[in-house]
């Protein structure tokens, strides 16, 4: 991956294919596995999932805090409640299945997907969009209800 | 611009943490990530190497955290399973899944 003359350390061994091929099957298999379990039970209903940590301490609500059971809503074809529960996880999942993909073809078939390079500042503003997020979720007035799961 | 991707800074890593471990630990993970590109964009390799190392080891300890409270809690509600069955009354210790 990296170039001679670029990397100040010596250059890792390169990753034998079985060894890759393992790793990404075994990512694929547990993903695949996790969305037939959301799938199958709802995560606003069924006692299988453990409670976001978080809110269990606090009560408040988390950036994170709708996640399962906006897949939920996903994997049932129901976009409009996925956005009522976690719209910020919505909006980031297709950009980060795109980058996950975009590894393991890189990874797998030596192939590079067009990459998604954020400019530093973008990613500062990412940060602060996060933050506003998490404080903006847990005010009890509208317009800000509608960010809370 | 090549070399500036031959740095990886684990934002996706960082963003997945913050959305599905429900931990802080996330935060620290976007902060080191954006310290990876805001010095490539100044030139300091070796910053940008630091923060990245720094970047992957955050994603790890809240990777390993948060697999090591839910596994607690799934712990948990196996001693209760156990306790419910053998006729005690319990209640979980939350009804909020992520």
């Amino acid at each position: 991956m990296s170039e001679p003359g670029v990397s100040h350390k010596a250059p890792e061994r390169p990753p034998d294919a079985r060894w890759l091929w393992g790793k990404w099957t075994a990512l694929a298999a547990g993903v695949a596995a996790g969305a037939v379990v959301v799938y199958r039970n709802a995560p606003s209903q069924s006692g299988i999932y453990p409670p976001c940590v978080f809110h269990w301490l606090t009560g408040l609500h988390c950036p994170g805090c709708g996640t399962g059971r906006g897949l939920h809503a996903l994997l049932h074809g129901d976009v409009a409640g996925a956005l009522d529960l976690n719209p910020l996880m919505v909006v980031a999942l297709p950009v980060l299945v795109y980058c996950v993909v975009k590894q393991a073809v890189w990874e797998l078939a030596g192939c590079r997907l067009p990459g998604v390079f954020l400019r530093a500042s973008w990613i500062w503003t990412l940060l602060v969009l996060i933050l506003v997020y998490w404080v903006a979720r847990n005010i009890p007035y509208p317009p800000f209800e509608y960010l809370a799961p | 611009m090549q070399q500036m991707q031959q740095v990886p800074n684990y934002l996706v890593q960082a963003i997945l943490v913050t959305l599905f471990c429900c931990l802080p630990f996330g935060i620290v993970g976007i902060v080191f990530a954006a310290q990876v590109n805001s010095k490539l964009a100044l030139g300091d390799y070796d910053g940008a190497v630091q923060a990245s190392q720094a970047a992957k080891k955050w994603s790890w300890i809240s990777f390993g955290c948060g697999l090591g409270v839910y596994l607690a809690i799934f712990l948990l509600y196996a001693i209760m399973i156990a306790l419910a069955v053998s006729g005690a009354a319990v209640q979980g210790p939350g009804n909020f899944p992520g």
